[in-house]
């Protein structure tokens, strides 16, 4: 039985380029075909470099990763459930859809109370999500409905007492938030009402006085806490070309 | 009736829920999750792709196990969700391939690459660094076909499957196997063998 080369090469896909246990017409086809003796050679190499690649060990950390994706695949399907055993709303009258023709859209626009009639921009985020998970949307809005319910007065003296004791003793309450407004004038104050003396103060106890001409070539945060200051009122952006006179006035 | 070796298994499985890796489910897990792993990275191609798609195909699986009627075997059906789960995330991450082969392949526990020393053609392993660029050089190779090319290169050449085997777990004729093997290795001959020169393994 002679064989073509198509033939030849798919047997020896088959048998992953080792040729002894086959029909010995294909050896013959071999010897005789130079192509053919190549590819053998070629597809027993790489046959060989393939099945060789190591094989690697699971991490140990797939265990729980697949009991975390167990449990939460079954509490999808379980809220999926829940959501479409859900009874359905008829449509409130007030709802009016209204389909317009292209061609009349104008006329129609004119007619209509532009701010009773047009949708609201909220509308294109509400249906986007609508879209991408109609679920989670059915959910919201039927949570929104829900009858709110007062907390339980015991709860609040609960939160209370929790947070009492993270809180720091009342007296550093007190003191923590004017200590830090104080290191902040300071800060802002050594940094703008500096010696006039000298561009470039020495440096005495952990404060540089430097003497700026222009807002641009301030600190960034100096700038930004000048800004906070003053509630914005002094513009501290370069090109408005706003300068200090070191603390004159 | 399908002999399944798994049988006694899956239907253990199958008459109760999952409460976390424990009984048979375990005992399913810890013999399928190196194959799983390896079908997951060979098609991935990096370590942390193939660690999310491994946790996808447990999760479908065990999820999904009430519904599984030995249509087929087990083993093919498991397979088939890796190959399915690891497409699909190595589509989501884009071409992104992490070369995570490093120096810490022995910490890993990695067996020692399987030459067969009888054949007078395979030459002796290079050093442990050339090995493991031609490694590297093989699995970036395999990450360049195709997906479907992809799956049947792992499916044959990894785990070793056979054509009725690859059929049964891709839902496609033997034919079809063949056709796509034929061209997968066409694609991996064209660049490998250069590589394979070069590193004097041929």
């Amino acid at each position: 039985m002679t064989f073509t080369c198509t033939a030849v090469r798919d047997m020896l896909l088959e048998c992953r380029g080792h040729t002894g246990s086959n029909d010995p017409s294909l050896a013959v086809h071999l010897d005789e075909c130079p192509e053919c003796s190549e590819f053998a050679r070629r597809t027993k190499a790489l046959v060989a470099h393939l099945s060789a690649l190591p094989r690697r060990p699971a991490p140990a950390e797939l265990a729980g990763l697949v009991v975390a994706a167990t449990q939460a695949g079954h509490r999808q399907e379980r809220a999926a459930n829940a959501v479409s055993a859900l009874s359905r709303l008829p449509v409130p009258s007030d709802l009016e859809i209204v389909a317009f023709d292209e061609e009349r859209v104008d006329e129609q626009r004119s007619r209509l109370d532009p701010i009773g009639a047009r949708a609201p921009a909220v509308l294109d985020r509400l249906v986007d999500e609508e879209l991408r998970d109609p679920a989670a949307a059915i959910s919201r809005r039927f949570a929104s409905r829900l009858d709110r319910r007062r907390a339980p007065g015991a709860l609040r003296e609960r939160v209370a007492g929790t947070v009492r004791a993270f809180l720091p003793p009342s007296r550093l309450r007190l003191i923590l938030p004017l200590a830090a407004g104080v290191a902040l004038l300071v800060l802002v104050g050594v940094r703008f009402f500096g010696e006039r003396s000298s561009q470039v103060g020495e440096a005495t106890d952990g404060f540089q006085v430097v003497y700026e001409s222009t807002m641009g070539s301030m600190d960034p945060m100096a700038r930004g806490l000048l800004a906070g200051l003053t509630g914005g009122v002094v513009d501290v952006h370069a090109s408005s070309g706003l300068q200090t006179d070191g603390g004159a006035r | 009736m399908r002999n399944d070796p798994d049988r006694t298994l899956v239907e253990s499985c199958q008459a109760s829920a999952p409460s976390g890796l424990q009984g048979s489910y375990r005992a399913l897990y810890e013999h399928y999750k190196d194959r799983v792993y390896n079908v997951c990275y060979r098609i991935t191609g990096n370590a942390t792709d193939a660690l999310d798609a491994s946790q996808e195909t447990f999760g479908i699986a065990f999820r999904k196990i009430g519904e599984f009627r030995f249509e087929s075997k087990f083993s093919s059906w498991v397979y088939r969700i890796a190959v399915n789960a690891s497409i699909d995330i190595k589509r989501r991450s884009g071409a992104r391939w992490l070369a995570s082969l490093d120096g810490s392949r022995e910490a890993e526990g990695l067996e020692i690459p399987r030459l067969d020393l009888r054949d007078e053609r395979t030459e002796l392993p290079p050093a442990a660094a050339s090995r493991h660029e031609l490694e590297e050089e093989i699995q970036q190779a395999i990450s360049r076909l195709s997906p479907k090319m992809r799956a049947i290169t792992v499916l044959r050449y990894v785990e070793n499957l056979s054509y009725d085997e690859i059929a049964e777990t891709l839902h496609i004729s033997i034919g079809t196997v063949k056709s796509r093997l034929s061209r997968a290795h066409q694609a991996l001959d064209r660049e490998l063998t250069p590589v394979l020169d070069r590193h004097y393994l041929r």
